[in-house]
Formats: structure tokens, C-alpha cells, sequence
């Protein structure tokens, strides 16, 4: 019986009715035997024309009684799979198996991409259409119906929309307002986060039917080649949980975002035009022609629009914009394209902070015996107010007395040493952003440099790295590099070159590094005539191939001959750049040559410009604040993209019993940064005074802006052999009358029954006898 | 009279006291219908001896002696014999079927039964008339033999004879109508009361000598509703009477067969009687002997007359 039973079990709700009417279906052939055993006699005499009969209609009384048999056992058939419930549908099988209680978990996708518009809506918009049917259909079924909504936004902080609330009228209507209400977030989330969430509130339950809905536009991005979602919505078919995918995109749309903005606004001061560079890329899959790029400087829309004649798919491509900043202090740029499918990132926002001047400090570390402090300072800001800079010539000392903040970079020119604090200022200067450029010289004391700069000191530069690990995750691969101050250890005695002064060969060829990029292309022809006679190399064990190093120094540019004569690394949040020659005429002649100029203000951008691209945050990073609680109120105030002032307050940092001799720090965090634009966080001075302002620009991230749809074929093949689970088209709905396709079934079965009954009817009409009125005239005397 | 009466209610098996009623206002019709039914109402279609004188016919070899007109020789010396209008009685043999085959009926009576009473019907009936009735009750033989007479007191005889069998044996048709003809060389009228389930070529040969040795004959087709209707259901063991056979079936399955074979039967047997000149008459055993005689007399009278005219 057991087995019968299990037999039965995929096809039909009540497996154990079916295997006891299994019995039945035997019933037509016994009762048939039994006819043909239980019988009467009758003693004959027309024997003969009975005997005829028989033999003349043995074949056709044979079949038509196998077939009155066949017909009866197909009614018993019939009446039982109609008692049993013959569900075809095994996912609605298992949801009506599950008796009363019925638990739908929604796990609705409201990242960016779902912004995206679809025929006259936007598949968010579907996606909450198909919510309000499936809680329609489901008000509507009998037994115990619960629905936990889970927003895909929420999934990571495991909270839900609705938690396991019954589903019935009031809830429908409850549910249509709060539905209406929901706008789409305009951030990235991972679909593994949602399902998680919905695993967690799933699993644990063991009794009724379990069902996840998952609403979302099946991205290329987020479905394909995607191991963790595929293994985790195996997990939960292999658990019984009918697992619905539903598509609410069909098509894909064209789509033109605004990915990067990229320039010297780091370095901007009031008055000097600054170049940008706007990434436009085309995730569309054809090519976008005559593209319009706009800019608006608050929001004040400026006269500098450019065209893109074309891009390519899957291309992004520059538009260059030269802005001015009229005035000193903060401003808000957005670089904008025409609507299309996802108008959310045909914008991107940057806060600029303009300088009056960048300050710049030149140490000499020759007092004034060489050129090369006076020449970079030339070089630097040849007329007051052209450049932007204003660079400052200072001995070594000046490091020691004042402080080194104010400077967006630090020129060490010829220095032969540094005293030990002065390093460790340096080292703090650097680590918390600013940028270092050392130039060497005869004064230089190569000892010093290999014995005190060398190496990263213990403990020096953890801030900043953890910071760079934070911002940038993909760094944390990165080995923790190792190098101080001074990234190469220098051999004890300068080399000198035969040079031939009037060679136009070229001596120095750069490499394609950050800023200094057009030195290896198209300025690198203005390097001709440039040579360095003197320089302190490399020491010899240092091995020059930076890849095999992989220490991070960087060769930025290299004699002929292989030398290395430029180098860059990070150190903390600052940069370092090294110039293994004079910054003067005394060991080269580039001072003399016309690229010297540009050489310069490039290393002033890069080491000025803490990323040549401008740092943006995505949508719904939180804002945190920390304050001095000595210096500032608590009291503040953010002011949203729209206009709207919202006021938090700060409270204090708790501090462990170690630190407690530290400034008491007040930390607030501003959660609600969804809409792109630039957020404004305003603090009050405890002292009185204006507002101290501090400006965050937030865009839609990029990951959103990929629309294009993974092709349902492929995910299905993705998921051949997973159980429970299955993919649903865009606009098909007919899942949401799970429970009518069993319906349906007995209905055809019912038919069907009808059918059978009639035929068997019929058939036994045929075989029976029915004497028409007229018969026994047949043989009356004639 | 009255000692037909009382041997009627004895043998109510046979003829029951309201067929015998029906039976009696069968008679004028049943005058007009049978040729010499009543003594001297009708001319015989037969020479032969009797009082009335008809013509003379010139002797010729062979002829008896007994009947040469010797007035006429005398006078014309010439050898003629009188021949005389016959004035006979009717001379009827009836022959009932005493087969095992007739023991058959799913009614309260067999076959045999109702063979018994439309003998018993015509034999009072041709006694009332009298006319000479004889009854021959037969199976594989002659079982028993009552020659005909016309006195009233032998239908009591006759009755005693049909009440004597009891139906056991197979038919043999041919034999039987063929020691028949042999012993009734004086033609008459022979009435075959049967259901006729034998061979089929012995009855149509039987037949065709009866009819070949001058005899009228009128066949009573004696089946049971069921024969012809068929009308079982369920499943039914079927045990052939005369060593037919037994079949096991479903008889709603093989009753248009039957119908049809049955059919096919009853067609070829009345084409052999209607080629042969004789009068055929299926009755049912449901159906009143009265009605069965009443229609068969109707028929034969207006064949006769279409005879004559």
C-alpha cells in the first residue's frame, strides 16, 4: 500500500484514496467474470440460429465487450483520480498538498535598473502591479494565506514590507496605499542579500506550503555567471520551496549614462578655468548618435553643451568641458544627457570646492645655492593669479614651526636631511592626504635618505591605508606596501652622463602614469633636447621591473638606457612623487626647456588632486558626521538635494577607558542619501559664527545603468536540474491562478467522466435490447 | 354432445372451455372455407363412388368391370362406364410434432402444448362437420396413430392420443411424411403442426411428396415468442433441446444475428411452401388459437376462391 501510495504521490493531492480506489479499477473485470460464472440455463430449441449468431459475431461481441470493459474501468479511473484531486502541475500540487496554510514571500526588487521604463510604466511599477494581483488571488483562496514582502533594498538589514501578515481584504487595502507609495530606491544591491533574507524567514518553517515570488528584471549583471545566486535559490527549491521567477522586463532598453567625471577639479581655483572630462557610455545595444551633453553650475545651466557625434555599444566616450568658477567656495556641478530608459543616471553630480589660490611650500634644502626652488616656483605661478598656486619658498625648518595642512603639496628641493620630527610631520602630512614631490641635488645625503625614508616607519601610514582599503575595495588585494617617504634607495655617489648638448634624442620617455599620461603621447615629442647629466640612480640591488617589485612605486619616466628617473607611489592618502635629479639647472637642462612648465603644474595636479577622477559616492551611502564636541554643536543640519533642511543630532563617540584623555568626538549618520544630487551637511560652530558646510556628491551608480536582460534561455539552462524552481515570462500571469489549474483539472476530468459515461452508455445501448414498437409485428402471421 | 363436453373439461390441458366457445362461431365461416366440409353442401372435385350419377366414359382397360353400363352396351354394344360424383367426407390426418424441440416455451405452455390445442380445435371443428379426422403424433417416428373417422365420438380419441406424448425425441421429418404419404394413398387434407427446427431439406422433400401424391396441406408453424423475439438478457447458458448444443453467452450481443438467421429461415421455408402450394402459417405461441385459425381460414378461403373464379 505504502508504495501504491507513493506511486500516486506526484500526480494526486490525496495519494492514499487513490491507492485504496486503485483496488477498484478491478471492479469491471470481476464484475464481468462474476456475469460470465453466475449465469442461468435455459434449455433451447432454436439452437441453430443462436449457434449461427455466435459464430458469425464471435470477433465483434469480443471487441465490443473488451471495449464496454475498458470504458468501465476508465470511469472507475476516473471517479477515483476526481476523488483523489489529480493535480498536473507539480508546483501546484505541492502548494495544495500543504493543506491550509499557504506562506508567500515576495522579494521585490527596487534597486536602480527597475526605474527603467517599460511600455508606459516602469518595470517597478509592473513589479507592484503583480504584487497587488498575487495578493488579489491569493485573498481569494481558502486556507490560511500569509505574504512577507521583502523589499530587495531592506533584504541586507533583514527587515520586511509585511511579515507574515494573513492576507484578506484589509490587507489588500492596506497594502494598495503603502504599494502606492513605494518609489523605486535608485541603488545597487546584490539579489543574494534578498535571498538570504527570504531563505532565513523561509526555511525554519516546516509545515504548509512555502512559496518565494521573486520579482525583478533578470539583468545580465546580476543573473549571469552568478554561482552564490544560482547555489542559493538551489538550496531553497532542494527545500520544498516553490520558487517563482518572475520577469517584469521583456525587452531591453537602450541606455546612455553619464559614468565619469573625470578633471582638475581637485586643484580648481576661483577664476582658472578647469578641463573636465565627461564619461558618457552607451550600454545600449546600438550606437547612440549625436549625443547632447549639458552642464549646470548651480543650478545655473552654462552655455558649454557638447555633442557626441557617436558611441559605440558597451563604449564610453569623453566630452571635454573647460569651467570657470567665478568665485571661491563651494560649488555644485551636474553634467546632464537627455532622458531616456533610466533618466536616473543621464545625470552626474559634483561638489567642487574652489580655492582662491592652492598654497604650495617649497623647501630649499640648500639656502638659496641653487635655482631649482626659484624655478619651480616660476614654474608653479609665472604670473600671480594665472595658475591658481601660490607657492611659498621656505627652508627646512619652516616644517618644524608651521603647520603643513594649509599646503595642497610639499616641494623638497635638495634637502640634504630632515630632522626627525620634521620627518614624522612629513610622514602625517602625507598620510593624510597631501602630496610630496622630492627633487634631488648635490646636497642630498643619500645615507639619510636609505637609512631614515626608506622604510615605512612601525605604525606610520595605518590610517591612511585602512582608509584606501575602505574606499577602494578592490585594493585590498594589494600587498600592504612596505615604503616609506622615499621610494628607492639610492646608491652612495651620483653619476654623471657624456651627453651631447645639442643631441636632439630623446633622453626621457615617460610612461603613461596618472597625470603625466600626455608626456608618453602627444607632449613627448617637447622632450627632445631635454637631458639629465647628473642624477642619483637607483642603488644597484634594487630591481627595476616595477611588476616583479610589485612593491606600488611606479616608474613614471626613465632615461635612455632604462634608468629610472621619475617615480610615484601612495603612501597614506597622499602621493609621492621622486625626481632622482635636480629640480635647477645644475644637474639637467629641462628648466630651460618650454615642457618643464607643464611637467610641473601636472605634478602639482597629481599630487594636489587626491584622484584625477572626481570621487563620487553611490546613492545611499550613509552621510556619517564626526564633530570635536568641543568645537562644534550638536545640532546638525542636512539639506537634501531637493531644498529640504532635515536636522540630526550628533551624539557622542563612546570611548574605551585607554583613550579617554582623547577630544570627545560627537558622530551622527544620515541614512535616507537615496536621491542623487548633492547633499549638504551643515554643522554649527559652538564659538557662533557661519556655518561650516561640507558638500557630498551622490550619483546612481554605475551598476544600475547596465539594463541589458539575461536571455531566459540561458538562465533556464543555468538552472536545468534545480527543483522548484521556475522562470516566468514577462506578462504571464497565468501562475497567479496556481490553485485554478486545478481546478481546470478536474474540470477536464469531469468532461472527461461525462465522456466515458456516455460512450459506455451508448455502447451498452448498442449491446442491450430494446425492442422498437414495430418488432413484434415482424413475425406475426402474414 | 355432452360427452364432448365433458371429455373437453377433462382434458383442459388441451382445449380450454373459452377456445372451444370462440372455436364454435368458427364454424360458419369454417363451412365455406373447407371444400366437403358438411356431407352433400358442396360438389368433391373427386370422382369416385357415390349415388349420383355424373356421365359415362368409354371403357378403356384397367377400368373395374363392376362399373361398365351394360343398359348401354345393350343397346349400342359398345363398353361404358358410369362414373359417379363422389360424396365423401373431408379425410384430414393431423400431424403434431411430438419432438423434444416442441417441449420449448417461456410461457406457461410449450410448443407442443399449443400444437395439441389447434389439433384438438380443427379436429373438433372438422367433426362438427363431419368430416374424418385422423391424428398422427410423431418425433424420430410415428408414435401414435389415429386413423381418421367422422363419427362424433372420436374426438375423444383424438384428444386421448395428443394427451398421450410427451415431447423426447429428435425429429425426423422426412421419414415421417414419407410413411405418411405411403399410408394415406386416398388424398386428403394433412395438417403438419410443427416447429419445424429439423432438417430442413427432409421437410421440404416431405413436403413436395405429399403434395406430389395429391394432398392438401396446410403447415401450422408453431415457435414461442421467444424463438421469435429473443428477447433474454443477461448472461444465459443456452442448452439445446434435441442434442443441439450448448452455448454460454451474452444473448443481447447475438440476438441481431439471430433475428436475422431466424428470419432468413422463416422466409426460405414460406417460399418452399408457397412453391409447392402449400398454405404456411407462422402462429406464436402467445397468440389465441382463435385469432391463428381465424387468420389462417380467412386466408385459405380467399385462395379457394380465386381458384374457382
Amino acid at each position: 500500500m505504502g508504495w501504491l501510495t507513493s506511486l500516486f504521490s506526484p500526480f494526486v493531492l490525496n495519494p492514499a484514496v487513490a491507492a485504496a480506489g486503485a483496488g477498484l479499477i478491478a471492479a469491471p473485470i470481476l464484475i464481468h467474470l462474476i456475469n460470465r460464472m453466475r449465469y442461468r440455463k435455459v434449455r433451447f430449441a432454436a439452437m441453430e440460429f443462436l449457434l449461427a449468431s455466435q459464430q458469425k459475431n464471435r470477433r465483434r461481441v469480443l471487441i465490443e465487450q473488451l471495449i464496454l470493459l475498458l470504458l468501465r474501468v476508465l470511469i472507475v479511473i476516473g471517479l477515483i483520480l476526481l476523488i483523489a484531486r489529480l493535480v498536473l502541475d507539480p508546483s501546484a500540487l505541492a502548494l495544495l498538498r500543504a493543506g491550509a496554510k499557504t506562506h508567500h514571500v515576495v522579494l521585490l526588487d527596487d534597486s536602480g535598473s527597475m526605474r527603467n521604463r517599460v511600455v508606459g510604466s516602469t518595470a517597478f511599477e509592473e513589479a507592484k502591479d503583480i504584487v497587488r494581483k498575487l495578493i488579489s488571488e491569493a485573498a481569494r483562496e481558502s486556507g490560511s494565506q500569509q505574504l512577507t514582502l521583502i523589499l530587495l533594498s531592506q533584504a541586507k538589514q533583514n527587515a520586511a514590507l509585511v511579515t507574515e501578515a494573513d492576507i484578506d481584504d484589509e490587507l489588500l487595502n492596506r497594502l494598495d496605499t503603502t504599494l502606492g507609495n513605494l518609489a523605486c530606491t535608485h541603488q545597487a544591491f546584490d539579489l543574494s542579500d534578498g535571498l538570504d533574507a527570504a531563505r532565513q524567514r523561509l526555511l525554519p518553517e516546516r509545515s504548509g506550503a512555502r512559496l518565494l515570488h521573486v520579482l525583478s528584471d533578470f539583468r545580465q549583471t546580476d543573473w549571469l555567471d552568478q554561482p552564490k545566486l544560482l547555489n542559493d535559490i538551489g538550496d531553497l527549491g532542494k527545500s520544498d520551496v516553490a520558487v517563482n521567477l518572475v520577469r517584469v522586463a521583456g525587452t531591453d532598453s537602450a541606455n546612455l549614462a553619464v559614468t565619469t567625471v573625470a578633471g582638475d577639479l581637485g586643484v580648481a581655483s576661483a577664476g582658472i578655468p578647469v578641463r573636465v572630462s565627461v564619461g558618457i557610455t552607451n550600454f545600449g545595444a546600438s550606437p547612440a548618435e549625436n549625443v547632447a551633453v549639458g552642464v549646470t553650475q548651480d543650478r545655473q545651466t552654462l552655455p558649454v553643451a557638447e555633442r557626441v557625434p557617436k558611441i559605440e555599444p558597451g563604449d564610453e566616450v569623453f566630452a571635454e568641458f573647460d569651467i570657470a568658477f567665478q568665485t571661491p567656495g563651494r560649488h555644485a556641478l551636474r553634467f546632464e544627457l537627455n532622458d531616456d530608459a533610466l533618466p536616473a543616471d543621464d545625470m552626474r553630480h559634483a561638489a567642487v570646492d574652489v580655492a582662491a589660490s592652492h598654497p604650495v611650500l617649497i623647501i630649499d634644502g640648500t639656502a638659496g645655492r641653487s635655482d631649482g626652488p626659484g624655478l619651480l616656483a616660476d614654474a608653479l605661478a609665472p604670473v600671480p593669479g594665472l595658475s591658481g598656486v601660490s607657492p611659498r619658498i621656505a627652508p627646512v625648518d619652516f616644517l618644524r614651526r608651521n603647520p603643513l595642512s594649509e599646503y595642497r603639496a610639499i616641494y623638497m628641493v635638495n634637502v640634504p636631511s630632515l630632522p626627525p620630527d620634521a620627518a614624522r610631520l612629513l610622514e602625517n602630512y602625507v598620510e593624510s592626504g597631501g602630496g610630496l614631490a622630492w627633487f634631488l641635488g648635490d646636497g642630498v645625503q643619500p645615507e639619510f635618505y636609505n637609512a631614515e625614508l626608506l622604510t615605512r616607519r612601525e605604525g606610520a601610514g595605518e590610517t591612511g591605508r585602512r582608509r584606501q582599503r575602505e574606499n577602494s575595495p578592490s585594493r585590498t588585494a594589494e600587498q600592504p606596501s612596505n615604503v616609506g617617504l622615499f621610494p628607492v634607495p639610492l646608491a652612495t655617489t651620483r653619476r654623471s652622463r657624456e651627453l651631447n648638448p645639442l643631441s636632439q634624442a630623446l633622453d626621457i620617455s615617460f610612461r603613461p602614469v596618472g597625470r603625466f599620461k600626455p608626456f608618453a603621447g602627444e607632449l613627448g615629442k617637447y622632450w627632445r633636447g631635454t637631458h639629465v647629466a647628473t642624477y642619483l640612480p637607483a642603488a644597484e640591488a634594487w630591481d627595476r621591473d616595477d611588476d616583479r617589485r610589485a612593491d606600488g612605486v611606479t616608474t613614471v619616466a626613465r632615461l635612455r638606457g632604462g634608468e629610472p628617473i621619475a617615480l610615484m607611489h601612495r603612501y597614506g592618502e597622499g602621493r609621492v612623487l621622486t625626481v632622482l635629479t635636480s629640480a635647477g639647472q645644475d644637474w639637467t637642462n629641462w628648466p630651460r626647456q618650454f615642457i618643464y612648465v607643464p611637467f610641473v603644474l601636472e605634478s602639482f595636479k597629481e599630487l594636489a588632486s587626491r584622484d584625477s577622477t572626481i570621487r563620487s559616492r553611490d546613492v545611499g551611502t550613509p552621510l556619517d558626521v564626526r564633530l570635536p564636541a568641543a568645537e562644534f554643536d550638536p545640532e546638525v543640519r542636512i539639506e537634501r538635494p531637493d531644498g529640504t533642511a532635515i536636522p540630526i543630532r550628533a551624539t557622542p563617540i563612546a570611548t574605551s577607558a585607554s583613550a579617554s584623555d582623547a577630544p570627545l568626538l560627537l558622530e551622527a549618520t544620515y541614512l535616507e542619501t537615496d536621491e542623487p544630487g548633492i547633499y549638504k551637511v551643515l554643522t554649527a560652530p559652538a564659538s557662533g559664527g557661519a556655518l561650516r558646510e561640507d558638500w557630498h556628491a551622490l550619483n546612481a551608480p554605475t551598476a544600475e545603468s547596465r539594463l541589458r536582460l539575461a536571455d531566459p534561455q540561458v538562465i533556464r539552462k543555468q538552472l536545468t536540474g534545480v527543483a522548484n524552481v521556475t522562470l516566468r515570462d514577462p506578462g504571464d500571469l497565468s501562475w497567479l491562478q496556481v490553485r485554478e489549474a486545478g481546478r481546470d483539472v478536474r474540470l477536464v476530468l469531469v468532461v472527461v467522466l461525462i465522456a466515458l459515461l456516455v460512450g459506455e452508455q451508448a455502447l451498452a445501448y448498442r449491446m442491450s435490447y430494446h425492442p422498437p414498437a414495430p418488432l413484434r409485428a415482424r413475425f406475426r402471421t402474414a | 354432445m355432452t360427452r364432448d363436453s365433458s371429455e373437453f373439461s377433462q382434458r383442459k390441458r388441451s382445449l380450454r372451455p373459452e377456445e372451444l366457445a370462440r372455436i364454435s362461431r368458427l364454424e360458419v365461416r369454417a363451412r365455406e372455407v373447407v371444400e366437403g366440409f358438411l356431407t352433400g353442401m358442396h360438389r368433391s372435385p373427386y370422382f369416385g363412388n357415390s349415388i349420383e350419377f355424373l356421365q359415362h366414359r368409354e371403357y378403356v382397360a384397367g377400368d373395374e368391370t363392376r362399373h361398365i353400363d351394360w343398359k348401354v352396351w345393350s343397346k349400342t354394344d359398345k363398353y361404358y362406364v358410369k362414373l359417379f360424383e363422389e360424396e365423401t367426407n373431408l379425410r384430414t390426418i393431423l400431424l403434431v410434432d411430438a419432438s423434444e424441440s416442441m417441449r420449448f416455451g417461456s410461457g406457461s405452455s410449450s410448443k407442443f402444448d399449443y400444437a395439441c390445442s389447434i389439433a384438438a380445435a380443427l379436429a373438433y371443428l372438422l367433426l362438427r362437420q363431419q368430416d374424418s379426422v385422423g391424428v398422427v403424433t410423431f418425433d424420430s417416428a410415428i408414435r401414435n396413430v389415429v386413423p381418421p373417422r367422422s363419427k362424433q365420438t372420436h374426438f375423444g380419441t383424438v384428444l386421448a392420443t395428443l394427451t398421450a406424448d410427451e415431447p423426447k425425441r429428435k425429429t425426423d421429418i422426412f421419414q415421417i411424411l414419407r410413411r405418411i404419404a405411403e399410408d394415406n394413398s386416398r388424398r386428403g387434407m394433412i395438417v403438419l403442426i410443427s416447429d419445424l427446427l429439423t432438417d430442413r431439406d427432409g421437410l421440404f422433400r416431405g413436403l413436395k411428396l405429399l403434395r406430389h401424391r395429391g394432398h392438401d396441406l396446410l403447415v401450422f408453424h408453431v415457435l414461442d415468442d421467444q424463438e421469435l423475439d429473443f428477447e433474454y438478457s443477461g448472461t444465459t447458458r443456452f442448452e439445446g433441446l434435441e442434442e443441439t448444443g450448448d452455448l454460454t453467452c451474452d444473448p443481447r450481443a447475438l440476438r441481431d444475428g439471430y433475428l436475422k438467421a431466424m428470419q432468413t429461415y422463416l422466409d426460405e421455408v414460406r417460399r418452399e411452401c408457397a412453391r409447392n402450394k402449400v398454405d404456411y402459417q407462422v402462429i406464436r405461441t402467445s397468440e389465441h388459437i382463435d385469432a391463428a385459425l381465424a387468420s389462417f381460414l380467412s386466408k385459405r378461403l380467399g385462395m379457394r376462391q380465386a381458384l374457382r373464379s
